[in-house]
């Protein structure tokens, strides 16, 4: 295997009530990709994550990190997820980036990792605010802080910009590539026109996956999630290997 | 102030006025994790449930809180697994349990030789029978209920909030929500005798309900509940001994009107910032 890939994925298969919801996906991860995970809704990108964190388990195929059963490796993921709970719930933007840490820390060691992954957030103001009573891009920056402040070598990241106002995502966007210098970025998302803009793979999952360098897209890029699996461009991985 | 004082020369009303004011450390603490978690009606349901094992223990020979305790654990369990991996349905599950039990209880109690105590007396408690072995059994029990609480605080704060990250940072999710029904079907058993089967999902819900609009945190909320709690609880025994009223009855109407109270004062404060 290539010391590169870090997450490598073969004859990937999943069903959902017998009926078939990933196929043969094949897909190699290299360190430092920033990966978009594109899509029609209903198309299994999110299972596809819950697949690499282990919260599914598949029928076929294997899933390996760092060459190991990803069961082995969850404490090198972090993950943003696309919902938590109701509005109500009563906990503070500090606990919620609490939960991400190790537990066998020392109180000094948790409270100091808490308050860097919330000053890299921006979020480092608010600590003690209710969770749901800070803005929708306060709040997806806290689970992003959550993600990493065990500091993580790989990101997965569920919708994390769906229902935020453009400057939010923009602000998102912009964290994300200053994390992708040392993490790499696994992220299901909806943007298309940021996506392009950020990420250096493209891969479109509609039960079966084809995965897109982001220079040889079509201008309506949406055209893709039909075009998949019929037409597959430029794998980024041959893209990679003649680099 | 004197009328209400001199109640104080009672043993039996130094007890419940006692049994109140600890019973309702549990039932804030664990009523938060039953509001947060949105088990309601399956604490509902173990409730009820413990009426099927009053009727077997009576039948049995043997203490009737012991057979509540045995019998609303062994539903909690049931309740427990059956919705852990799908919360669909769930309320069908909990309604064919607490009926069943209900059934169970009744019967046995029926088939019960020479059986002279009144449901009643189970369905809507009565505070005013509490001894002085039952706070101190009561007693322990908060305290051991806390100690857990504050040991396993992250844990139960984690999987209430968002149980996919648990299982991604490795925390055993079905144990923790397992634990969480075992606790709540043992403040069950101990509320019962304050307000009874039918209403003490009104002291589990109600403080905890209210409390939840004024904090920030899970830990405020258990704290706000329990105050709360002991507000009713001690308003509804004092009203039920100067009007010569139900005790249970007293303690879960208060609940209400503090209930009500919440929603105007709700309602105003949106007309406002509207």
């Amino acid at each position: 295997m290539n010391d590169n890939v870090i997450i490598n994925i073969e004859g990937l298969n999943f069903s959902y009530e017998r009926i078939p919801t990933l196929k043969d996906i094949n897909l190699k991860i290299r360190k430092n990709d920033f990966l978009a995970i594109i899509g029609p809704n209903g198309g299994g990108k999110s299972t596809f994550l819950k697949l690499i964190l282990g919260l599914l388990k598949t029928d076929k195929g294997r899933i390996e990190i760092f060459g190991q059963k990803n069961s082995n490796v969850l404490n090198r993921l972090g993950y943003v997820p696309q919902k938590v709970r109701d509005e109500k719930f009563p906990i503070t933007v500090k606990d919620v980036i609490f939960m991400g840490l190790e537990v066998n820390l020392k109180r000094k060691e948790k409270d100091e990792s808490v308050r860097e992954a919330a000053n890299l957030m921006g979020v480092d103001g608010i600590l003690n605010e209710h969770i749901h009573a800070i803005s929708g891009g306060q709040r997806q920056r806290t689970f992003i802080a959550r993600a990493i402040v065990s500091d993580p070598d790989i990101l997965l990241l569920d919708e994390p910009t769906a229902s935020i106002d453009s400057e939010g995502q923009i602000k998102i966007y912009e964290l994300l590539k200053k994390l992708n210098k040392d993490k790499t970025i696994l992220m299901v998302s909806h943007d298309l026109n940021l996506l392009t803009k950020y990420a250096n793979t493209i891969t479109v999952i509609n039960t079966t996956a084809c995965h897109h360098t982001n220079k040889n897209l079509p201008q309506n890029i949406s055209d893709l999630y039909y075009q998949c699996p019929v037409e597959i461009l430029n794998s980024s991985i041959k893209e990679k290997e003649n680099d | 102030m004197t009328d209400i004082l001199s109640f104080f020369h009672y043993d039996f009303f130094i007890n419940a006025f006692l049994a109140s004011l600890i019973i309702s450390i549990p039932a804030g603490v664990i009523g938060t994790l039953v509001v947060a978690n949105r088990l309601v009606f399956s604490a509902e349901g173990i409730a009820h449930s413990a009426f099927g094992g009053i009727g077997i223990a009576l039948f049995l020979g043997i203490s009737p809180y012991l057979g509540a305790g045995f019998f609303s654990i062994l539903m909690a369990m049931f309740v427990a697994y059956s919705t852990f991996h799908s919360r669909e349905r769930s309320d069908s599950i909990i309604g064919i349990v607490m009926a069943v039990s209900m059934s169970l209880g009744i019967i046995f109690m029926n088939l019960t030789p020479g059986y002279k105590s009144e449901p009643m007396t189970y369905l809507f408690g009565n505070i005013l029978s509490v001894s002085r072995q039952d706070i101190i059994f009561i007693s322990i029990f908060s305290v051991l209920l806390l100690m857990f609480v504050c040991i396993f605080y992250r844990k139960l704060l984690m999987v209430s909030y968002d149980p996919v990250f648990a299982r991604i940072r490795k925390v055993n999710v079905g144990f923790w929500y397992v634990s969480i029904f075992l606790l709540i079907s043992l403040t069950v058993v101990f509320v019962i005798k304050l307000v009874g089967i039918i209403l003490l999902i009104a002291l589990l819900s109600i403080p905890a309900y209210i409390a939840e609009n004024y904090v920030r945190s899970l830990s405020s909320m258990m704290i706000l509940s329990s105050l709360i709690s002991v507000v009713m609880s001690l308003s509804g025994l004092f009203l039920s001994v100067i009007f010569d009223l139900p005790t249970s009855g007293s303690i879960v109407l208060t609940g209400g009107v503090i209930f009500f109270i919440h929603k105007i004062k709700l309602y105003f404060r949106e007309k406002v910032s509207q």
